[in-house]
């Protein structure tokens, strides 16, 4: 991996443990953030994205949830190896989270300038008038109209876009390196979301690292540097936006961005698939499945497309993926992990990634919304 | 279906716009709806205001046709929704179905009405009660409505499971073992069971996404195809609707701003609110989302509307007064100006005691122009920012109030005829001196 990422994450896994039943929310999941970097993940309700983001620095509810294996480095230091105190620390002062429901973040009884305050005086070694002064001064970066007066207003005096703000401003306190959006844009209306995607653009730009998570191809288009796209606790897909979005090399991506065009591509009305818990998950509702998508953890990672893929597959000395359990365990084994590839045996040598890539339909200028191009 | 027997299809529409006509009405005809709520006060409980959040709203849907009713949170589409059910009583218009009004109908009238118009809520987890086996929740309008015959009840509740895409075991579990999307196809089959000529969706697939929306959606395509039943689909998302509906109207502020057949409304806006929400909507296209800015963000008080159009306090294509020619971007952000003045969205630095800050500093704050080209124009705004250095936001106000009236403000646009779809705009009426909508 990037030696020099902000945050790296090496086979993420995160089981959900309920009444005698393992989920496996999180199952492998590896992936970098690099300073100044939006990096985007994308999967449908129950894809394990948010268990991923809350994994990180360990807000998920354990029990139920355990994180039972893997590491995640925030600049250098291995915060798995952490002990709460010590984590506790890194979260909120360089690692902020920002969730879909800002009331839920916010607390109703304290006004929201005495939130920011408290977020300021916890993290940095101001107080008093000069905690206020740098309080009313997030508010505004944030959009906050008058924040001089609206400093002493409850949470329920503003609307739910304004309120995201505040909880955004909350999550800057410190000046984090590295933020964490879960569906940040979800409740709030289209115009509104605009806004929100511009204020967070312009963090990065200032060289925040974004961990953005959303089920919203439309708004992955309009943040992304690179995306990661999430089915049944694994990534199936990761690359940079533009070529993810014009050539989707895994089937469930394309069937996430077709659900995105036309008005329900599938005619069969059946209730979606279960999720296997090994394997390609996605096999039990994929048109090309093949025996060997049942073997091993999770195929490897094949570069997508690209002109130069034949060098690349003709030294993978490891065949198609059914040598169980080892292929799957180092998800980046084929592809670096900056480029375009999918986790995919038809990428891989001895299939023909021609039989997935006939149903890519990519997501960008003139492919959009065009019904019936097959 | 009941006792229709016509081809209730897409290709059904009356003239375009399907108001009343003399024979062939529309199944749903909204005519001037308004829903107003009391804000009280005191003791007594006395009337201190209204909230208008149904103001004036009309518009129709023929058998079998799918209408999408668009616009952002507060601005009344699912007050729409339920007033058009008489499940919110309506304060004035009418609502006609089948050629009845709706508010005369009573006993055995008001219970096929009931029977004949369905409602979907977006929430499948809190439209069942989870006490209540899924066979029983989808049986319950049966037997409410006189179905007696368990026996009978039960083969239609499997029947229509199974056509939602759901198995006849699906009848014997409890709700919560299911998914979101297959509660929403159970709400779907409950809607479907007393073989409804209408059915009012009410972001039916706004907890959903992905594979599961797009699937819930294809399967309202399909019912309603199937069945011949109109759909009036509520939804924030353009998207959605562009996708399901054939016709689409656009709320602000409890009011219809435009409407017509989806291609023409979406595919070329004639209201400017219209294009604000669908430019706000990011593109599909890596990179290439730049988002329009309204003049303010702020979404008025639907107790307290502005004057004239609605939209006015937001609109980028406010119309400048006749007397006024200024460069579009230079009227742009005068017009920005005032409103950021009026509703108190200040840019930054210019709210914190300002007092001491020149002018200058604050014309580049608000973005004007270094001096207007109109002489009037100019020493309003130098005036104003004198104001607005002072801290008499109301004067500064005032000043630009007076010195660049709008149209726009004065007078109520009325609905006006364009290319197929009707927009409430101004810039549509041939008595005011200004063009319509350019990209």
């Amino acid at each position: 991996m990037s030696g020099g990422a902000l945050l790296s994450v090496e086979d993420l896994r995160t089981y959900m443990r309920t009444d005698g039943e393992t989920v496996r929310a999180v199952d492998g999941v590896s992936f970098a953030v690099d300073r100044g970097e939006t990096v985007c993940l994308v999967g449908e309700s129950g894809s394990g994205k948010s268990v991923t983001c809350e994994s990180l620095t360990g807000i998920v509810p354990q029990p139920p949830a355990e994180i039972v294996g893997g590491e995640v480095t925030f600049d250098g230091v291995t915060l798995t190896d952490l002990e709460e105190g010590r984590l506790r620390e890194v979260r909120g002062d360089r690692i902020a989270h920002v969730f879909q429901n800002p009331q839920g973040s916010l607390d109703p009884v304290y006004t929201v300038g005495q939130q920011v305050v408290e977020a300021i005086t916890i993290h940095c070694d101001v107080a008093g008038a000069a905690a206020r002064e740098r309080a009313v001064e997030l508010l505004r970066d944030v959009g906050i109209p008058r924040a001089g007066d609206r400093f002493d207003e409850y949470p329920h005096e503003f609307s739910g876009g304004m309120r995201q703000r505040v909880a955004i401003a909350v999550a800057l306190a410190a000046d984090p390196d590295l933020l964490v959006a879960d569906e940040p844009t979800t409740s709030v209306d289209v115009t509104v979301q605009a806004r929100l995607i511009e204020l967070l653009g312009d963090l990065a730009e200032e060289g925040t690292g974004l961990l953005w998570v959303t089920h919203d191809p439309r708004v992955v288009a309009a943040v992304a540097d690179r995306v990661l796209v999430m089915f049944g606790g694994t990534i199936v897909e990761r690359g940079p936006i533009e070529e993810v979005f014009a050539s989707p090399g895994h089937p469930y991506t394309q069937a996430l961005f077709d659900s995105y065009r036309g008005p329900s591509g599938s005619t069969d009305p059946a209730a979606r698939e279960d999720v296997p818990a090994d394997g390609c998950r996605f096999r039990e509702g994929c048109p090309h499945a093949v025996p060997a998508c049942a073997a091993g953890d999770q195929p490897p990672f094949y570069p997508v497309d690209g002109a130069d893929d034949n060098a690349d597959r003709a030294d993978t000395d490891d065949d198609h993926g059914d040598s169980d359990g080892d292929s799957g365990d180092s998800d980046d084994g084929h592809a670096a992990s900056s480029e375009h590839a999918a986790s995919c045996v038809y990428h891989g040598p001895g299939y023909d990634a021609g039989v997935v890539m006939a149903d890519a339909r990519g997501m960008g200028a003139g492919n959009e919304r065009q019904e019936g191009d097959r | 279906m009941t006792d229709d027997t016509d081809d209730a299809g897409k290709g059904t529409r009356t003239g375009g716009r399907g108001e009343a006509n003399a024979d062939g009405e529309p199944l749903l005809v909204v005519e001037d709806l308004e829903t107003h709520y009391p804000v009280t006060r005191g003791l007594l409980r006395r009337e201190v205001g209204r909230v208008r959040a149904v103001d004036g709203v009309s518009f129709a849907v023929d058998r079998g046709e799918a209408l999408g009713l668009v616009g952002e949170s507060g601005c009344g589409k699912t007050t729409t929704a339920l007033s058009v059910l008489h499940i919110e009583e309506p304060t004035g218009g009418a609502v006609r179905f089948d050629g009845r009004r709706v508010a005369d109908l009573s006993g055995a009238d008001r219970t096929a009405f009931r029977r004949r118009a369905q409602l979907i809520v977006q929430d499948p987890n809190e439209a069942f009660n989870p006490r209540m086996t899924v066979g029983e929740a989808v049986g319950e309008p049966l037997a409410v409505h006189g179905m007696e015959d368990p026996e009978r009840r039960r083969e239609i509740v499997v029947d229509i499971l199974e056509r939602v895409g759901l198995s006849a075991s699906a009848a014997d579990r409890y709700p919560h073992e299911f998914s979101g999307g297959e509660k929403q196809r159970i709400a779907i089959a409950r809607a479907l069971v007393l073989d409804p000529d209408l059915i009012v969706a009410d972001e039916p697939t706004s907890a959903l996404d992905g594979r599961v929306q797009s699937d819930v959606l294809g399967l309202l395509a399909e019912v309603r195809r199937r069945f011949s039943v109109a759909v009036l689909l509520i939804s924030h998302d353009v998207d959605v609707v562009r996708r399901f509906c054939d016709r689409v109207a656009v709320m602000y502020l409890g009011e219809i701003v435009e409407k017509g057949p989806i291609e023409r409304v979406l595919g070329e806006p004639g209201h400017p609110y219209t294009r604000l929400l669908l430019d706000s909507v990011p593109s599909l296209d890596p990179g290439g989302s730049e988002f329009p800015r309204p003049l303010s963000e702020a979404v008025p008080d639907p107790a307290d509307p502005p004057d004239g159009c609605r939209f006015h306090t937001r609109c980028p294509e406010l119309i400048p007064p006749d007397d006024v020619d200024l460069p579009r971007e230079q009227w742009r952000s005068i017009a920005g100006f005032r409103f950021a003045v009026e509703v108190g969205e200040l840019p930054d630095g210019v709210d914190a005691g300002a007092t001491d800050a020149r002018t200058e500093t604050l014309r580049e704050a608000f973005g004007l122009p270094g001096t207007v080209p109109d002489e009037d124009v100019e020493r309003a705004v130098a005036d104003a920012l004198e104001a607005v250095r002072d801290g008499d936001h109301e004067r500064a106000s005032d000043v630009l109030e007076a010195a660049i009236p709008t149209v726009c403000e004065r007078e109520t646009p009325d609905d006006t005829e364009v290319d197929g779809r009707e927009v409430g705009c101004h810039r549509y009426d041939p008595a005011v001196d200004a063009g319509p909508l350019v990209r």
